[in-house]
């Protein structure tokens, strides 16, 4: 009788510790990893400190914006996609003055490229637009890692990088879009 | 799959030419935090050491080669994979294909630079093997293809980092100017001049043709520059699955190539950050500065790797197995010399599941999952089951003849479990279907503990039956024998039943239907029918001992069949677990336990009837 009611016990114990060992693992197994990215997802890296001196010789330091949506695009003058959306970009820029800064930093060697292709767009100074000339790559790359242009990217006010847009294969609305769900 | 072939090998060759080779050893390097960088390989974050072992085993057959360990190894196929083009990594055992392949016939190992040729000559061939189904080629024709695709997998991973790898080019005057002259040139430094170098390139090509002999110094320094970045960018282009550097672009966790920041824009600040530690860790291995090696890869080092390292240090399984060969030698010993002592069988066998059982809960622990989910992990908790049941049968009184069948199980199916590892790290992730950890905790766990008490139970009935083919009646070892089979038969049932059932409720939730007499599910009900009719007919009556001990050591047969058996035919929606090439093996299993069980039968039946013992 004794070892009836013990071997009922281990065994009741065994199942108990059994389901509680299955409660315990249960949805902590890893489903794998996805290897294959889709569309880029948002992200929350603080973007990392750098200054730049604009063409029109003002230094600027990134953390300058806070508080701001900041729109960072690296272009350069022999990269025809970064031609075509470099007037999307202004007009973006235009349309929230007071909310929007946009940063364009250059890959060209040499400035006088970047002032024909502005001349060739009748470009006019605005307070928030920065062009600068990335000297050697030192933000493209060292920073950022853009090796092909053109490459964006949109900072939130608090200079999280929230997106990223790689190409010119976007619209207006679409970056219209992505600055609304980050206001 | 040619042009491929012929293409990839021709731009990976070329791609590592420009490529410096690393200065001579000044002080070696410690793999130590090297070997603990995070890599996403086959679906999981692991060690990189995990990866050099899995990616080497698969390569050579081995975990170590000419004198370097995988981790080793791999450091310099990454570093210095000019170098590494040189190394004796492929297998090809066959003697048959490495005469087609023009290789000597004194040695099975070759390097790369060694295969390519013979991969050429072969490309046409293997296009051609390619649009066949597996089942129709021959052995040899196999391993041609696989042997293609090591290289093709090989020569992906000389590549992964070559865009920061140091270019032997000299530079065209006009970029020397505009670089600094302690600054790295390699492909990432320098890629920003290719559109200026293609246009110059095509000047010069225009003037005086494709002939670089024609052009002066510069010239020819613009034309090596430029054909040395178009022909990385090409290797680069072509993929690979060296996926360590963690990107700002998706959710945590994910890794990507270093090529893929490139090619796929997925570079940002937190991918710089990586990519500058990997510069430092390729410049100071390429220096053989130990010191800089081991500061970049101690930044580098993911924590959370330390168990999977002492795991594939300590081969927890091999060290069980070569205990439990002992401790059968120490019983058999034991068994032919009584004054030897079989305490010490006991001892060392426990000493062996102490490891087996590290060993699964590595693994456990590692996987974050129940221990069984592929049959590989199915064999090893099988083994651990019966090394579990002999301990404890034998604990209180050591039974020689227990532990020498104890024993044997749990070798025999420990050393069998390598044979049926699918290629590649043993640690897979799961199907989807099968990732699910309360079925796999419930289910699969009922059903191959049932599978051990029901190999222990044959075992053990043989045993029996062997008694009562001896002369000497041994009534004391023998009634153990039968009651100690009988528990475990019942046992074997109970745990059999349920798993069954317990899959069947798995299946229709995940499938839609509890029973669909698929071969898994007919293999698991088979052992509950044939326990059944077995206690049936004990009970009735209708089965005397020697026929009960004979059906239960039949279990063994019936388990064979229903757990690798079914596997073999390929069908059903239990579409996982599927294997080939071991049929011959359990045929023969099959024959030779039948064989042995009807022999031993006869004999316990004749002297049972002689009288020497009662039934």
């Amino acid at each position: 009788m004794k070892d009836r009611v013990l071997n009922g016990c281990i065994i009741v114990l065994l199942g108990l510790a059994g389901y509680g060992i299955t409660l315990y693992l249960d949805g902590r197994a890893p489903r794998g990893v996805e290897t294959q990215t889709s569309a880029p997802a948002p992200m929350h890296t603080q973007i990392p400190a750098f200054s730049f001196t604009a063409l029109d010789g003002a230094q600027h330091d990134i953390r300058d914006f806070r508080g701001k949506i900041v729109i960072l695009n690296f272009w350069a003058t022999w990269c025809a996609p970064c031609q075509k959306e470099f007037p999307a970009l202004l007009r973006i820029a235009d349309s929230h003055k007071d909310d929007i800064v946009l940063i364009a930093l250059s890959s060209d060697i040499e400035r006088a490229a970047i002032d024909r292709f502005l001349n060739k767009l009748s470009y006019k100074p605005r307070a928030n637009v920065h062009i600068a000339l990335d000297d050697s790559q030192r933000i493209t790359a060292g920073l950022f890692q853009t090796y092909r242009l053109p490459e964006t990217w949109i900072i939130d006010r608090q200079q999280l990088l929230k997106h990223k847009l790689i190409g010119a294969e976007w619209t207006d609305e679409d970056l219209r879009s992505i600055i609304e769900k980050i206001q | 799959m040619t042009l491929r072939i012929l293409s990839f090998l021709f731009a990976v060759m070329l791609a590592c030419l420009p490529l410096t080779t690393a200065a001579n050893a000044q002080q070696p390097p410690s793999f130590h935090d090297f070997k603990r960088i995070s890599i996403l390989h086959e679906g999981r974050v692991k060690p990189l050491d995990s990866y050099a072992r899995a990616m080497l085993k698969e390569l050579s057959g081995k975990e170590n080669i000419a004198g370097q360990t995988a981790i080793e190894w791999l450091a310099r196929a990454l570093f210095d994979p000019a170098a590494a083009t040189d190394e004796p990594v492929f297998l090809i055992p066959d003697a048959a294909l490495r005469a087609m392949l023009d290789l000597p016939q004194d040695r099975r190992h070759f390097s790369l630079s060694a295969i390519a040729p013979g991969l050429q000559k072969t490309a046409a061939q293997v296009s051609a093997l390619m649009q066949q189904e597996t089942s129709a080629l021959t052995q040899q024709q196999q391993e041609l293809l696989r042997l293609h695709e090591d290289a093709l997998r090989h020569a992906a991973l000389l590549r992964s980092v070559s865009l920061i790898l140091p270019l032997e080019a000299e530079l065209p005057e006009w970029i020397a100017r505009q670089e600094n002259e302690t600054a790295a040139k390699n492909f990432l430094t320098l890629f920003k001049y290719k559109p200026d170098l293609m246009t110059r390139m095509k000047a010069v090509i225009k003037a005086k043709g494709g002939d670089p002999q024609h052009y002066n110094a510069e010239e020819q320094k613009t034309a090596v520059l430029a054909f040395s970045l178009e022909g990385l960018q090409a290797a680069g282009a072509a993929g690979g699955d060296f996926r360590v550097i963690p990107t700002d672009m998706a959710g945590a966790g994910e890794l990507v190539t270093p090529w893929s920041i490139f090619t796929q824009g997925l570079g940002g600040p937190k991918t710089a950050e990586s990519f500058t530690l990997w510069q430092k860790m390729a410049d100071a291995y390429r220096a053989r500065n130990g010191e800089d090696f081991a500061n970049a890869a101690q930044a580098l080092a993911a924590p959370g790797h330390d168990l999977e390292i002492a795991y594939n240090l300590i081969k927890p399984f091999h060290v069980a197995l070569i205990l439990y060969v002992l401790a059968l030698t120490i019983a058999v010993a034991a068994a032919l010399r009584p004054q030897l002592p079989l305490p010490a069988s006991w001892l060392v066998m426990a000493g062996g599941f102490a490891a087996h059982l590290f060993g699964i809960a590595a693994r456990v622990m590692i996987l974050e999952r129940p221990p069984v989910g592929t049959l590989y992990e199915s064999v090893l908790f099988v083994s651990m089951i019966c090394a579990f049941l002999t301990l404890l049968f034998t604990a209180r009184r050591r039974r020689v003849d227990i532990l020498i069948a104890g024993n044997a199980c749990a070798a025999g199916l420990l050393a069998m479990a390598p044979a049926l590892l699918q290629r590649g790290d043993s640690m897979d992730m799961l199907a989807a279907v099968l990732n699910t950890n309360f079925w796999l905790a419930t289910h699969v766990l009922c059903i191959t503990a049932g599978y051990g008490l029901c190999i222990m139970a044959a075992c053990l009935a043989q045993l029996w039956l062997l008694f009562k083919t001896q002369r000497t009646s041994r009534p004391e070892l023998t009634l153990t024998l039968y009651n100690m089979t009988e528990v475990l038969a019942m046992a074997a049932l109970l745990l059999t039943a349920v798993g069954t059932i317990l899959g069947g409720i798995w299946a229709d939730q995940s499938w839609g239907r509890f029973w669909g007499w698929d071969p898994k599910e007919n293999g698991a009900l088979l052992i509950v029918l044939w326990l059944v009719w077995l206690q049936h007919g004990r009970i009735a009556g209708m089965l005397s001992p020697p026929l009960l001990m004979a059906g239960i050591a039949f279990l063994n047969v019936i388990v064979a069949l229903a757990w690798f058996g079914v596997n073999l035919l390929g069908v059903g929606l239990h579409s996982y677990g599927f294997i080939s090439g071991i049929a011959a093996a359990l045929a023969l299993f099959c024959t030779l336990q039948i064989s042995v069980i009807a022999a031993l039968l006869f004999c316990a039946l004749r002297n049972i009837r002689r009288g020497a013992h009662e039934g």
